[in-house]
């Protein structure tokens, strides 16, 4: 790629990628904790566009003010996973249409809090600009100092903690984590609820970074992030993946977008590409397992 | 005893409260467009069906309607007869694709036809990237009009319930499908042959989808790389509400037929009743949700009584 586009390897360029994939990136760390324990989420682009709308469409003005607001709106976030999380977790639901059938309802309530019609905030408070579009120096972007801090903990959760070790348990066997004494039905709740929380987050960071959002246009988040942790490696039957597998399948997904970009593809062929890694991406995984099982 | 609701039930209520609450409800008109707006959504649930049943899900029906609508727009200048025929062969062509990874990879379903709608969605904006608009005589007639006041794109779908309900209870063909929702592992010992079932069920979805775009451009004398994106969740939450279950092995085609009626009237009778028509993504979600609770709960009194 680098020969074609001049472009391409500039540190520009590259900050710009890391940046672009902030909101990506965040969501995709949420499946991953959903993923590993064998669950699937189609609502996470929901919430997202959710909480992204109503941190813009609220100018608190103070950083006290923005503070309680996000915690506000990150506490809806985690209310929807929590929802998910119960539904699945305890009563045992198919993942895949709970998940839907609350993507459908919150798509409805954008719907309805937004009349179909570009969100734009009036006045942008100076705290949400900074958070958004701010640099520490020259290269360092403050929503990249998000994204790597949220981005430690969660491989130190996933990795280190008992908790994350549970998780995958969990996804490889659910009654063989049963009858070691894991509370399988509060761990696959837990999952969902700490992807509302980074949806929620990956929401504010989206709604700091732009000031005005049609959301009918920006449904494309939880794709790319389900797309990113499959090429990756974390695997979508669950028990397999740690972090590292979803920020290279990231890293990766980010460069093929920006080359598509610079490319000049057309929006059509990158929905076909984008589809292609997908399915190639999920048919390694699957013969993968089939050789590690003969 | 009887003691679960049957939906039909739910149907004449809902027709008698929408009866009540709407005047315009009350005139042969008005039913008579409410039946053209089912049929597409009815011939998808109908293979949807077919794909719950053997546990898995197909979400690109929505891709495929569009994507079938938009090649029938452009092959209509070489003749109705190869239009039609190219979409339904495109349907079936993406439904072997499904069926071949499901079966052959055996990739979760569910993953494989997103990445299909990716794809799919990504072809049907090459076609094209704007609405396209057709007129053609016949299409005109087989979308809006009908026979004795029923359309005749509702006969069509009335005509693949009662077939395809055939199929699941007197053929072998239906048997080994309800063998491989019941227990994919004790169908394959049985000898059943679940691959080429699985492939089998994955076409007939495609088909059916594409048909569903065939009827859709019919009635509007339009297709657009965006129409129907919605189509598979509105079908598995018809298919959902009919009581067919998910996961496999139990529900069939009249169940189905009720949950297109009532999913229908209730999303249509809204725009009646002048609420916004933005509601219906709500309520399709809600019900969808609503539906796998109660089933649950009826699944657990089953088993508790048993």
């Amino acid at each position: 790629m680098s020969f074609i586009s001049p472009t391409f390897l500039t540190v520009r360029n590259i900050v710009t990628v890391i940046k672009n994939l902030t909101t990506v990136a965040i969501l995709s760390f949420g499946l991953t904790f959903v993923f590993i324990s064998g669950g699937f989420d189609f609502s996470q682009g929901a919430i997202l566009l959710y909480s992204a709308i109503l941190i813009i469409s609220f100018n608190p003005g103070t950083i006290g003010g923005v503070f309680l607001y996000s915690l506000l709106v990150v506490g809806i976030a985690v209310l929807f996973g929590t929802f998910n999380g119960v539904l699945i977790g305890f009563f045992h639901l198919n993942p895949f249409v709970v998940t839907l059938g609350l993507r459908n309802v919150i798509a409805g309530i954008i719907f309805i809090s937004t009349a179909g019609m570009t969100v734009g905030a009036t006045a942008q408070s100076p705290v949400l600009e900074y958070l958004g579009l701010g640099r520490f120096t020259r290269w360092l972007p403050v929503q990249t100092v998000f994204l790597i801090s949220i981005a430690i903990i969660c491989w130190f959760v996933l990795r280190f903690t008992l908790y994350g070790r549970k998780l995958l348990l969990v996804g490889n066997s659910e009654i063989v984590s049963a009858y070691s004494g894991l509370k399988v039905e509060q761990l696959k709740c837990s999952s969902y609820i700490i992807n509302g929380l980074l949806a929620g987050i990956a929401g504010i960071l989206l709604g700091s970074q732009v000031s005005h959002l049609l959301p009918e246009l920006a449904w494309h988040y939880d794709y790319d992030a389900i797309t990113a942790c499959a090429v990756g490696g974390i695997s979508l039957l669950g028990g397999r993946g740690t972090l590292l597998n979803t920020i290279s399948g990231l890293l990766l997904l980010g460069f093929i977008n920006n080359s598509m970009i610079l490319l000049g593809l057309p929006f059509a062929w990158q929905q076909i590409l984008k589809g292609l890694v997908l399915f190639v991406a999920v048919a390694a995984d699957v013969w993968v397992r089939r050789k590690l099982y003969e | 005893m009887r003691k679960k609701l049957d939906v039909w039930i739910i149907f004449i209520g809902l027709l008698f409260i929408f009866f009540i609450l709407s005047p315009d409800f009350r005139s042969v008109g008005t039913i008579k467009a409410l039946l053209l707006l089912i049929p597409t959504n009815g011939v998808i649930a109908v293979g949807m069906t077919l794909v719950i049943l053997i546990g898995e899900l197909d979400l690109s029906c929505g891709a495929v309607l569009a994507s079938s609508g938009l090649i029938m727009a452009r092959i209509l200048p070489f003749g109705l007869p190869t239009a039609i025929l190219a979409a339904l062969g495109w349907g079936g062509f993406i439904g072997f694709i499904n069926g071949w990874s499901v079966s052959k990879l055996k990739i979760n379903s569910l993953i494989v036809t997103l990445a299909t709608t990716f794809i799919v969605g990504g072809l049907s904006l090459l076609i094209s990237d704007r609405p396209l608009h057709f007129n053609n005589q016949f299409l005109r007639i087989f979308g809006n009009e009908g026979f004795l006041s029923i359309p005749y794109t509702v006969m069509v779908f009335f005509l693949l319930v009662i077939l395809f309900q055939l199929l699941l209870k007197k053929t072998r063909f239906g048997l080994k499908i309800y063998a491989i929702g019941g227990s994919q592992l004790a169908a394959h010992y049985a000898g059943i042959d679940v691959k080429r079932i699985q492939n089998f069920v994955f076409i007939i979805s495609g088909l059916l989808s594409s048909l569903g775009g065939i009827i859709l451009g019919s009635r509007l004398l339009a297709a657009g790389p965006i129409y129907g994106q919605e189509a598979a969740i509105v079908a598995i939450t018809s298919v959902l509400i009919g009581g067919t279950v998910l996961g496999g092995g139990r529900g069939d085609m009249i169940k189905t037929f009720w949950g297109v009626m009532v999913l229908g009237i209730l999303t249509k009778g809204m725009n009646l009743l002048l609420l916004p028509a933005y509601l219906q993504d709500m309520i399709v979600g809600s019900i969808l949700i609503l539906t796998l609770i109660s089933s649950k709960i009826a699944q657990r009194k089953e088993i508790i009584s048993r």
